[in-house]
């Protein structure tokens, strides 16, 4: 591989795992504190892709379309976790049931109302063009994604790390009975992280779709490239979900390159790895 | 009746499994169940489509519906006195669900004909079905394996409307020796239909002295093409032979403009790549210039083709792709071999030897007939994307082949010696110079 | 004779009743039914698989799938690239079946809760890539076809009666097991495996038991469903397939024999018949599964039992029965669904032996056990 390739390759690399960094974040956080496996993650994702899609439709606005679709998924994210997850919650089956049942709906209808084709959004003019780093000419669109996905881990540390909520979040997260005795609402807190999981999911489907694009089945593929990431990292790990998908992005993107009929298997290597010798992800906690 | 109960003790066990194998046994060799036969020769002509118009092939099975439905509202369901009624079942993309709505197609709507499905392995299990149930008729307008028509073809399942994935492919092999290319990089899917591309390219190329330096392959579902363009040298190839399906499509396309390498590096992409179902969701200019190898363009210059292509969109709002191209010519198809036996499709034999010897004058592909082994002879255009005055992104030609056929310019018998096109297998040191 | 003694009676002719109708059914229905009777019973073997994890050992799993692939491609590849005749071929794909689920039960023995879950996922997922990929091998996307039935089974019907004494005799051997030793440790590791260890329990080595035995089980439909068809495919072996299969068995009831078949039977029902009129039946699909769980989390059986078969035997005076009922899909419902997830802490019994929920429905509804 030339030194051009390697350097191509590398920023590939960092593009895919800033994308699997925005959806597995909000993955990981609804794990650590509910220990619940959000299968719909895929959904929320393709739905935030769809639902950027008709703002940029109807306002031509790719600005716009970004917090909008994020923040119609963080809210379809509450009402799901207030409505129908918090009448289950405690019981593992029946969450996973749950999230899987709402992902066929979600999937479905999303085939009703936008159709089968598959479609990528517009990157706003300004953000199109292409530019040199790293010795190598790299499309603009794709830096930006790299410095979102930075951003949104700068954000998620700042919340977890110095505020109030944030330290609310990590007392549920280390111990549930703990944090309820000391008079946190909990509840409040779930419905808080389910939001933010979602509009983070959202928000990553219109970043995705631009440079990716959307279809029917989207969902199941962006979905199982988190898990991975998230068992690699650890469950509840932020700085996991970090190297996770640093991780799975850049292996994703040598694999093809280098050994192209394992790729695939490359991928869950590392997923394979972490459960034998580490059951609890890089960053997770035991037991 | 919930079996958590505690009352079934060791021997009501086992008087349980003796009665259900005695029951059986007993009921099972009272012989075969009643069970009402297929169609009749006269009255209503049952077909069954099996359209995807669910799953990641969506799009596209929508389209065969629509394409299949346009030709019957056009020009009407009743043939030599026989009223064609059509029943669509679902099939998903998925080979197994094929079998089962095939099957349900038969038995419970007492189809004598099929049509479809979409993809290779869905039209291989179909193909599984008819070997085994030769009373029923297949017409397969979509599904293109090369095979199908050549060494494993099944002699009910017949490629009304339907084409190869090769035969386009071919042509551009030489097109591209004839351009003066001499490295090439193919880029195909990972699978039966991309071998089978990159092979009708590769072949024919190599065949010119050509050489192919690389060959890569992206697994249906690739989201992100960069880390194979990223492989692609400008200054160490003359042209890239692409190939991409489906959902890939539109990532290939962004990702070859993105990554600076639309206009550097010449590129010749096979038909779905630059497919209108693909087309109609870009926005933006990437496709503009492009070219491709197809047996369908919408821009034509044909009555045949533009009358499809504006009734098409009058009905649906849309521009057609080649699927629904394909299912209309499966309905001109079967009108013409219906008006053939007058209505009598009661010979079985003669009815399919009628269907397998249609030929079109004309259709939205263009002419368009079979040879003796079932594979579809016609035209094939070198197409270019162009933006039309409607703002539309269509595929224009720039030459057209005629009589093409699925051995291009092979001799059969030597041709079909060789295996099929497969990741091992493509053409390069045959024929032997 | 009191009204206490004619419902197990009652029950005995409903099951010899069910017999007579699926022993007689393809001279009652048409032939596409009949297959789609074929189809429940497979699949409800797959789900009833499941069940023996999930249920009975508080394991879910979502790759159970990948066992319809090795067993299925096993049978398919031995006969039309191997030529080896059908028994033999079945045999051998079984034996693969197995020796996969202990290799890859090997792997989850230290798994707990999510974790295991995961990891399964992980596994079947891997079958599957195998199974596109592999392309000399499993054909690749276009799978295999030409995979033969057995000579005397070539006929749609004659078919099925195969199916169904084969699904027969593997669910009453799931019924044996789950009564054994075996399986009374299994519903023991669902409950409290923290205490069993301790106990002298090797918690690991009946872990991995139960898993390889799912397995098997699961690899016999597998081989059903590659004759059924005569094709074998990666999308049989796609993580869609694994999740469908817990569904049903969720669906039904889990813990609960009859609850396998109930659910495949329903999802079956709606993919094929429901299809053809509704074009959103997988929205249809996804409200059933929602609705289920939160307001049968039982399943359909369990639901049956509680909110129509109680009632009735209370209505019809068999009080002690339909306390007893309920008092087994109360604590069978808890044990499995109860818990965190992360081993099962709930400190609920299990369906205990006879003797325990009379004696419970004695102490909790005293005026009820008077009436006999």
């Amino acid at each position: 591989m030339s030194l051009h390739e390697f350097g191509l390759q590398l920023m590939n690399g960092l593009t895919f795992a800033a994308l699997l960094f925005l959806v597995s974040s909000g993955f990981t956080l609804i794990f650590g504190l509910m220990r619940i496996v959000n299968l719909a993650q895929g959904s929320l994702y393709l739905l935030g892709g769809y639902i950027g899609l008709s703002v940029i439709r109807s306002t031509g606005s790719f600005w716009l379309a970004l917090p909008a679709a994020a923040l119609a998924v963080g809210a379809l994210g509450l009402i799901v976790e207030r409505g129908l997850l918090r009448r289950v919650r405690g019981r593992p089956m029946s969450e996973i049931l749950l999230t899987v049942g709402l992902s066929f709906i979600a999937a479905d209808l999303a085939l009703a109302v936008w159709g089968g084709d598959p479609i990528t959004l517009d990157v706003p003019a300004a953000i199109d063009g292409r530019t040199e780093i790293l010795g190598v000419t790299y499309p603009v669109y794709r830096l930006c994604v790299v410095a979102l996905g930075l951003a949104v881990a700068g954000g998620l540390w700042a919340l977890l790390e110095r505020t109030r909520i944030g330290a609310m979040v990590r007392a549920g997260v280390d111990d549930r009975e703990m944090a309820e005795a000391l008079g946190i609402n909990v509840k409040a807190v779930f419905t808080g992280v389910f939001a933010l999981g979602a509009l983070l999911a959202g928000l990553a489907g219109v970043v995705g779709g631009a440079y990716l694009s959307l279809f029917p089945g989207a969902d199941t593929q962006i979905l199982t490239y988190a898990l991975v990431v998230v068992v690699v990292g650890g469950m509840g790990s932020l700085r996991g979900a970090v190297l996770g998908a640093l991780l799975v992005g850049l292996i994703y993107v040598f694999g093809q390159a280098l050994v192209p009929n394992l790729a695939y298997f490359v991928l869950f290597a590392p997923m394979a790895l972490v459960l034998i010798l580490r059951p609890q992800g890089l960053f997770g906690r035991a037991g | 009746m919930s079996s958590t109960s505690p009352r079934l003790t060791r021997r009501a066990t086992t008087r349980l499994v003796l009665g259900v194998v005695l029951a059986t046994a007993a009921i099972a060799g009272c012989g075969a169940p009643n069970d009402s036969g297929g169609g009749d020769a006269k009255g209503d002509l049952q077909v069954g489509t099996l359209f995807p118009t669910s799953g990641t092939v969506a799009a596209a099975g929508t389209d065969m519906l629509r394409g299949w439905r346009l030709w019957f509202k056009l020009n009407g369901s009743e043939v030599a006195g026989r009223k064609i009624v059509a029943k669509q079942e679902d099939t998903a993309g998925d080979p197994t669900v094929t079998l089962t709505k095939a099957r349900k197609l038969v038995q419970q709507d007492q189809s004598k004909l099929l049509v479809g499905p979409l993809l290779a392995n869905e039209a291989y299990a179909l193909a599984g079905y008819l070997k085994q149930n030769k009373e029923i008729v297949g017409l397969n307008p979509v599904g293109s394996s090369d095979d199908l028509s050549q060494r494993k073809s099944v002699t009910n399942y017949v490629k009304a409307g339907g084409w190869v994935s090769s035969a386009p492919t071919h042509p551009a092999g030489e097109w591209a020796a004839d351009k003066g290319w001499k490295r090439v990089i193919t880029l195909c899917s990972d699978y039966a239909f991309g071998y089978e591309n990159c092979g009708g390219f590769t072949n024919t190329f190599t065949d010119r002295g050509g050489k192919v330096v690389k060959q890569l392959y992206a697994p249906i579902g690739t989201s992100d093409y960069s880390s194979y363009l990223s492989q692609i040298d400008p200054d160490k190839v003359d042209g890239v032979f692409v190939q991409s399906v489906g959902a890939d499509s539109p990532n290939f396309i962004k990702a070859w403009s993105d990554l600076g390498l639309k206009g550097k590096v010449p590129l010749i992409a096979n038909e779905t790549t630059f497919e209108q179902s693909t087309l109609r969701g870009i926005k933006n200019n990437d496709p503009v210039g492009l070219e491709s190898f197809g047996h369908f363009a919408e821009g034509r210059d044909s009555r045949a083709t533009q009358k499809f292509v504006s009734e098409f969109k009058k009905e649906y709002g849309a521009l057609p792709s080649y699927y629904a191209c394909a299912t209309y010519t499966a309905g001109q198809w079967l009108t013409a071999a219906l008006k053939q036996v007058k209505g009598d499709t009661s010979d079985q034999q003669t009815f399919l030897s009628t269907l397998r010897g249609i030929k079109l004058g004309d259709s939205c592909f263009g002419p368009l007939s079979l040879d003796r082994y079932g594979g579809p002879v016609g035209n094939v255009y070198l197409r270019k994307v162009v933006r039309n005055e409607q703002g539309e992104l269509v595929n224009q030609v720039e030459r057209e082949y005629r009589n093409v056929s699925q051995f291009w310019k092979y001799n059969p018998q030597q041709f079909l010696a060789q295996p099929v096109y497969s990741r091992k297998y493509q053409g390069v040191d045959w024929p032997s110079r | 004779m009191s009204a206490s003694s004619w419902a197990p009676r009652a029950r005995w002719i409903a099951l010899g009743a069910a017999v007579v109708l699926l022993a007689a059914l393809p001279y009652l229905v048409a032939s596409f039914t009949v297959n789609l009777a074929t189809q429940a019973l497979i699949f409800g073997l797959f789900a009833l698989s499941i069940n023996v994890l999930a249920g009975y050992g508080g394991m879910i799993t979502l790759g159970q799938a990948g066992f319809i692939g090795v067993a299925g491609y096993g049978v398919a590849i031995l006969t039309t690239q191997q030529g080896w005749p059908l028994g033999a071929a079945i045999v051998g794909a079984l034996a693969l079946c197995v020796a996969a689920a202990a290799f890859f039960g090997l792997l989850l023995v230290r798994a707990r809760g999510t974790y295991f879950v995961m990891i399964t996922l992980a596994e079947g997922m891997v079958v599957w890539g195998i199974a596109q990929r592999w392309q000399e091998l499993t054909g690749g996307e276009n799978g295999i076809t030409g995979v033969p039935k057995p000579s005397f089974a070539q006929e749609y019907w004659q078919y099925y009666y195969v199916a169904l004494v084969v699904v027969a005799v593997c669910t009453l051997l799931i019924a044996r097991l789950v009564r054994s030793p075996l399986g009374l440790s299994l519903k023991g590791i669902r409950e409290a495996e923290d205490r069993l260890a301790p106990l002298g329990y090797d918690v690991a080595r009946h872990k991995l038991a139960a898993f390889t035995i799912s397995g098997f089980f699961a690899g016999v439909a597998g081989v059903l469903l590659a004759m059924y068809n005569s094709f074998i495919g990666p999308s049989d072996v796609f993580f869609l397939t694994s999740a469908e299969g817990l569904l049903m068995s969720i669906l039904g009831g889990v813990g609960t024999l009859t609850g396998a078949f109930v659910g495949a039977g329903v999802v079956i029902f709606i993919e094929n018949d429901v299809s053809s009129w509704l074009a959103r039946w997988q929205t249809l699909l996804g409200v059933v599964f929602v609705l289920v769980v939160l307001f049968a989390p039982d399943g359909l059986v369990g639901a049956w039992a509680r909110y129509v078969w109680a009632p009735l035997l209370r209505r019809l005076g068999a009080g002690a029965e339909a306390a007893a009922v309920e008092a087994a899909t109360s604590t069978a419902s808890a044990a499995v669904v109860g818990g965190d997830g992360d081993g099962g802490r709930a400190a609920v019994t299990a369906p205990a032996a006879p003797a325990a929920p009379a004696a419970s429905a004695t102490a909790s509804r005293p005026e009820e056990a008077r009436s006999s």
